[in-house]
C-alpha cells in the first residue's frame, strides 16, 4: 500500500478529465436526441427513430344533433350544480375549522389579565374589532377564496365528466372521430363552465366588501357589554380600597392621600385578578357559546352567499351554451 | 487539480440536473440523463469504498487461503454502491424538478464545499493513515461536516422561501398528497411511480407543518419534519459531489 507516485497522479488526471469530457459529450448527444424526438419512451418501450407521421385515413366524423348536445350540456350544468351545492356544506365547515379552533385561545387570552387590558386599550383606541379580527380570524379572506377555488373545481370536474360521460353514450368509447361542430361547441362549453362567474371572485366581493370586519364589529358590542359590567364592580372594590386605605393610612398625617393611593393601586390589581378569575370561571362558557353562536351564524350566511353565487354561475352558463347551440349550424340538428 | 475536480463537479451535476428538469416534462427518455448521472456516481462511489473493504479483508484474511480466494469485497461493495446511487439519483431527480433559486443555490453551495472539503481531509489524512482508509475516511468526513453545516442553512430555506399551496390549509392529509402528485406529468411508469412518492411525502410535511404551526409545542415537530427532509436533500448532494469528485481527481486502487 504505497502512495501513487507523480506519474500515476498525471495519468489519472488525464483520465479523469477524459471521463468528463466523454460524460459531457454523451449528456449533449442525449438531450438533443430528446429535444429532436429521435429518443422516447412510449408506452414505458424505448423509441429510437424519428416518428414518421403516418398519412390520414379517411375516417367518418360524427356530429351529434343539436337537440341532443343541448340536453347533454343542461344535463351537465344540472348535475355539477347538485354537486357543488352538495360540496358547499363540507368546504365552508372545513373553512370554519380554524375560526373555531381559535375560540379556545381567544378565551384564554380574554381572561387573563393582559388580554383584559389589551383588550381595553384596543377599545379605547377604537380598534378592537382588528384585535378580534387578527386572534380569530386569521388568514380569514384568503382561505375563503381558496374555498371558492375549490368549489368552482368540484364545479368544472362534474360538468366535464358528464359531458364525457355522455358525449361516449352518443358516439361510442371513441372520441377522436366527433365532428368538428360538435367539438367546438363541447369543448367551448368547458372552457365557458370553467371561466364564468368564478367563485372565488365571488367569494373576494363578500370577503373583500368588510364582511369579517362587521362580524367583528358585532362580536365587540357584544364583549364591550361584558367589560363595562366588569369594569364597574371593579371600580366599586377600588374606591372601597382607597377609601380604606386612607382611614387606616390617616395616622401617617399629611402623606395619607399618597398612602391611600398606593393602596388603591394594589386593591386595583389584586382585585382585578380575582374578578377575572371569578367572570372565567362564572362565565367562560357563555362566552365561548356567545362567540360560537355568532360565528355560526356568519357561516350560515357564507353558505347561503356560496350556493347563490353558485346558482349565478349554473344560469349563465346555461345561457352561453344555449346561445352557442343557437348560432351551431342549422345543418347540424339534421343529422 | 482540485480546483479543476471541484469545477468538473458541480458542472457535471449541474448540467445534467438541469437537462433532467428541462427535458423531463417533454419525455420519461430524460431518465438516460439521470442513467448517465448514475454510472458516474456508482463508480465514484464503489472505487474508495472498494480499497477499504480490500484493505479490511487483507488484514482480516489470511492470504493464500480459500477464503481469501472467496472474499474479494467486490459483491458488497457494488451492492452498497448500488443502493446508494439509486437513492441519490432519486432524491436528486425530485430536487431537482421542484427546487427554487435559493435552494439552488444553497445546494450549489454545498456541492462546491463537499468536494473541496473532501479533496482537503484526504490530502490532510494522507500523511498519516494507508492510502485506502486516508482515502475512504477522508471522503466521509469531507462530505458528512459540509452535510452537516448545510443542515441547518436548507431547513431555514425551506420553511422561509418554499411556498405552500394554499389547499393546503383545507384539505384533508390524503388530497394534499394526492394533489401534489397532479404535479407530475400525466404518465404512468417507474419514474413517475418513484417522484410521486417523494412528491407525496413532501406534501404530508408540509400538511403537518401547516396544522401543527401555532399549536403549543409543535415547534420541535415541525424542526424535525424539516431536518429529516433536509438531512435527507443535504447528504445525497454531498456525498454525491465528493464521490464524484474523487472519481474525477484520485488514482486508481487498481494494484493497492
Amino acid at each position: 500500500m504505497k502512495a501513487p507516485d507523480e506519474a500515476t497522479l498525471r495519468k489519472n488526471s488525464r483520465t479523469g478529465t477524459w471521463v468528463f469530457w466523454v460524460t459531457i459529450v454523451a449528456l449533449a448527444c442525449v438531450v438533443v436526441a430528446i429535444k429532436g424526438g429521435v429518443l422516447r419512451i412510449e408506452g414505458g418501450v424505448l423509441m429510437i427513430g424519428k416518428v414518421v407521421p403516418q398519412p390520414e385515413c379517411e375516417e367518418e366524423v360524427v356530429e351529434i344533433p343539436t337537440s341532443v348536445l343541448r340536453v347533454i350540456l343542461e344535463d351537465a350544468v344540472a348535475e355539477a350544480r347538485s354537486e357543488a351545492l352538495f360540496a358547499v356544506d363540507d368546504q365552508v365547515d372545513k373553512l370554519y375549522e380554524s375560526v373555531y379552533a381559535a375560540i379556545p385561545v381567544y378565551t384564554d387570552f380574554h381572561y387573563s389579565l393582559r388580554g383584559e387590558y389589551m383588550e381595553l386599550t384596543a377599545v379605547l383606541l377604537g380598534d378592537m374589532s382588528e384585535e378580534l379580527e387578527t386572534r380569530l380570524f386569521r388568514d380569514f379572506s384568503t382561505n375563503l377564496e381558496i374555498t371558492g377555488d375549490n368549489l368552482d373545481a368540484v364545479f368544472l370536474d362534474k360538468y366535464k365528466e358528464v359531458v364525457d360521460s355522455k358525449t361516449r353514450e352518443e358516439v361510442g368509447e371513441d372520441l377522436d372521430n366527433l365532428g368538428p361542430i360538435t367539438s367546438a361547441i363541447l369543448s367551448d362549453s368547458v372552457d365557458r363552465a370553467k371561466v364564468t362567474a368564478p367563485m372565488a371572485a365571488a367569494a373576494a366581493t363578500f370577503a373583500g366588501s368588510g364582511a369579517v370586519r362587521a362580524l367583528t364589529t358585532t362580536m365587540v358590542k357584544t364583549l364591550a357589554k361584558k367589560m363595562a359590567a366588569k369594569a364597574g364592580m371593579k371600580l366599586t372594590i377600588i374606591l372601597g380600597g382607597a377609601g380604606g386605605g386612607f382611614t387606616v393610612c390617616a395616622w401617617t398625617g399629611p402623606v395619607a392621600f399618597l398612602c391611600a393611593l398606593a393602596g388603591g393601586v394594589i386593591a386595583w390589581f389584586a382585585t382585578d385578578l380575582a374578578i377575572i378569575n371569578l367572570d372565567e370561571i362564572m362565565n367562560r362558557d357563555e362566552f365561548e357559546a356567545d362567540l360560537r353562536a355568532m360565528i355560526d351564524d356568519d357561516k350560515e350566511d357564507k353558505k347561503r352567499r356560496f350556493r347563490n353565487a353558485l346558482r349565478t354561475k349554473a344560469i349563465k352558463v346555461n345561457d352561453f351554451t344555449l346561445a352557442a347551440l343557437n348560432g351551431a349550424s342549422p345543418d347540424n340538428s339534421a343529422n | 487539480m482540485a480546483i479543476k475536480g471541484v469545477l468538473m463537479t458541480v458542472v457535471l451535476l449541474s448540467l445534467s440536473l438541469y437537462f433532467w428538469r428541462e427535458l423531463y416534462p417533454v419525455s420519461d427518455a430524460a431518465a438516460f440523463i439521470l442513467a448517465l448521472f448514475a454510472v458516474i456516481l456508482f463508480f465514484g462511489a464503489y472505487r474508495p469504498a472498494i480499497g477499504m473493504h480490500r484493505a479490511k479483508i487483507k488484514a482480516a484474511v489470511i492470504s493464500g487461503t480459500e477464503l481469501s480466494t472467496l472474499l474479494s469485497g467486490r459483491l458488497l461493495t457494488a451492492i452498497l454502491s448500488a443502493i446508494f446511487t439509486l437513492v441519490a439519483v432519486t432524491v436528486l431527480a425530485w430536487q431537482a424538478l421542484t427546487i427554487g433559486r435559493e435552494e439552488a443555490a444553497a445546494l450549489l453551495a454545498l456541492c462546491i464545499t463537499a468536494s473541496g472539503l473532501s479533496l482537503w481531509i484526504k490530502s490532510r489524512l494522507a500523511g498519516s493513515l494507508h492510502p485506502p482508509f486516508a482515502h475512504s475516511m477522508g471522503m466521509g468526513f469531507g462530505y458528512g461536516m459540509a452535510a452537516f453545516v448545510f443542515i441547518p442553512i436548507l431547513m431555514w430555506i425551506n420553511y422561509e422561501f418554499v411556498p405552500h399551496p394554499g389547499h393546503i390549509r383545507t384539505s384533508g392529509l390524503a388530497e394534499a398528497m394526492l394533489r401534489a402528485t397532479e404535479e407530475l406529468p400525466e404518465r404512468g411508469g417507474l419514474i413517475t411511480g418513484l417522484l410521486s412518492v417523494l412528491y407525496a411525502i413532501d406534501a404530508a410535511k408540509i400538511w403537518f407543518a401547516v396544522r401543527l404551526s401555532g399549536k403549543a409545542g409543535s415547534a420541535f415537530w415541525i424542526s424535525m419534519l424539516y431536518c429529516l427532509d433536509a438531512a435527507l436533500v443535504a447528504f445525497a448532494v454531498a456525498k454525491s459531489s465528493a464521490a464524484i469528485t474523487d472519481l474525477f481527481t484520485t488514482p486508481s486502487n487498481k494494484g493497492q
